[in-house]
């Protein structure tokens, strides 16, 4: 009998490209030690421009000042692929996936990527159409609807697709997109004559579709669309004692708090939380200021996939290079250790920055 | 029959017309194979590296092969290039531990060799290995082929 595989889908709000890069490189290490399952992130960025590993710059016309005025960031990736743009409005999936593990190469897995946006495209009577030889992409006619850039390392896939729901085409102005001259760009908007739902719906449609063409099975393990920060995301450690690792603080201007959520992935349902997971009095006063609290075992008859059972907040630590103390735990009760360990419940730890008011873009 | 399939490859990727495509991949017998799907042809302790038809083929028209410097060392197993194709960066991992004496310069403006003759012209570095007791654990071509049949059984 063949096992499914599972994929954990993360879904995020707008996440500035460098932390996506930064999380994208401990999601494929974690997935490269198989400490993770594949894993597939839902997310917009701000006004941004990349270059793939070939560092085609010379597709960027206009001046890397300019690109500040704009509001826009440029950062130089791994990825395939030429030169693109990537701004609020277009959907963004980063697959973190295994290709050794269902024996796929590049070409097979950027056909499904192909195929993704496709599909999706159809559901509001669009009719896209898989690029030539050499022109990788997802098109309606000559226009550019849905790009790809992908990085295969050890197997594990990072980047992924980006596909036009409504954003700002005049951005892609700027650059000749993909190093295609002659060629313009397009969004779902612009070819469709349907009225298109919120954008999550879309963000959804794309990971359904995702899953389906490459025969996974969905699971969605993290939803806070609302998060424009990911600080954390970790497999807690099977150890009596867990550590909470080093947060990552890349952005001074965090106001308010930091949320983190504690999510329950067993394989099968715990029957019930016996006692429940609390912080040690050291974490407690780390994160002074916190109310972080986990349900008594009375509120929680069966913890299942994806169960919060615990979270809270507590306010944005001091700037630039704070990290929690190597000191700061969790502590599992004994009576959940043994399911622990045996693989029947994991714990995973999520950190993400509340909301921030969005950067006010000056004048294209 | 392989060679003649070979060559025919070759004629369709000079006049670039497409291929259709084999129900298997060539494998040459003395050559030793990584299970990433990298070749390593030696000849006492010189080693020549390249990707396999299997991983050509898996890989798409390859349009830039990034290549290490004369003088890097290579460790078995680690990454020491890449390879972009379809829009899509691929490590390359080294079969042997050695240092790179040889470079395939001839990739930078035409790396479309690496699928029209992946184990002759689109050789990828030459290799003076460190230590040759590491090709005891690598595949021979018998072993490889049954290894990419197995992987391509997966989906």
């Amino acid at each position: 009998m063949r096992l499914q595989r599972s994929l954990e889908a993360c879904k995020f709000g707008v996440i500035n490209y460098f932390d996506a890069l930064k999380l994208q490189e401990r999601l494929v290490s974690e997935r490269k030690s198989g400490k993770i399952l594949d894993t597939i992130l839902s997310l917009q960025h701000p006004p941004t421009y990349t270059l793939g590993k070939r560092r085609t710059d010379h597709n960027l016309l206009v001046s890397e000042a300019d690109l500040k005025t704009m509001g826009a960031e440029l950062h130089y990736t791994e990825r395939g692929g030429d030169i693109t743009f990537h701004g609020p409005r277009q959907a963004i999936l980063y697959p973190i996936v295994s290709l050794r593990d269902i024996g796929f190469g590049a070409r097979n897995y950027v056909e499904g990527l192909e195929s993704v946006m496709i599909e999706v495209a159809s559901f509001y009577g669009v009719n896209a159409h898989a690029g030539k030889t050499g022109e990788t992409g997802v098109w309606v006619g000559d226009r550019k609807i849905g790009a790809i850039g992908v990085r295969i390392s050890s197997g594990i896939t990072s980047h992924g697709l980006a596909f036009n729901i409504d954003p700002d085409l005049s951005y892609f102005k700027h650059i000749v997109p993909c190093g295609i001259p002659d060629k313009g760009v397009t969004s779902l908007k612009t070819e469709t004559q349907k009225e298109l739902p919120p954008d999550e719906v879309i963000h959804e449609q794309l990971i359904h579709c995702f899953a389906k063409i490459f025969r996974w099975s969905l699971q969605v393990l993290l939803n806070v669309k609302d998060c424009t920060q990911i600080i954390a995301l970790k497999e807690l450690q099977l150890s009596n004692i867990y550590n909470l690792t080093k947060f990552m603080v890349s952005k001074l201007n965090l106001n308010n708090r930091y949320y983190i959520r504690l999510f329950t992935l067993p394989e099968t349902p715990v029957k019930s939380l016996p006692e429940p997971v609390s912080i040690s009095d050291e974490t407690r006063s780390d994160l002074n200021g916190s109310d972080i609290q986990f349900p008594s075992a009375k509120t929680h008859d069966e913890a299942s996939v994806g169960e919060v059972i615990g979270g809270g907040s507590f306010p944005a630590p001091p700037p630039l290079g704070h990290s929690m103390r190597e000191s700061s735990r969790f502590l599992v009760p004994p009576s959940l250790r043994s399911s622990i360990s045996n693989g029947a419940l994991r714990l995973r730890l999520v950190a993400v920055g509340s909301p921030k008011p969005s950067p006010r873009v000056s004048g294209l | 029959m392989a060679s003649r399939l070979l060559w025919a490859r070759r004629a369709a990727s000079y006049l670039r017309i497409s291929t259709f495509h084999r129900g298997f991949s060539t494998v040459i017998k003395d050559l030793k194979y990584a299970d990433t799907h990298e070749w390593v042809k030696v000849d006492g302790s010189s080693a020549t590296v390249g990707i396999t038809d299997h991983a050509q083929d898996h890989l798409g028209d390859v349009v830039y092969v990034e290549l290490p410097e004369v003088g890097a060392s290579v460790v078995q197993g680690k990454n020491f290039g890449a390879v972009e194709s379809v829009k899509a960066t691929s490590d390359v991992n080294s079969p042997v531990s050695g240092e790179v004496v040889e470079v395939n310069t001839e990739l930078s403006g035409s790396p479309g060799l690496v699928n029209a003759s992946p184990y002759e012209n689109g050789w990828i570095i030459k290799v003076k290995m460190s230590d040759t007791g590491e090709l005891n654990s690598l595949m021979d071509s018998e072993g490889y082929s049954k290894f990419c049949e197995e992987e391509d059984a997966k989906h």
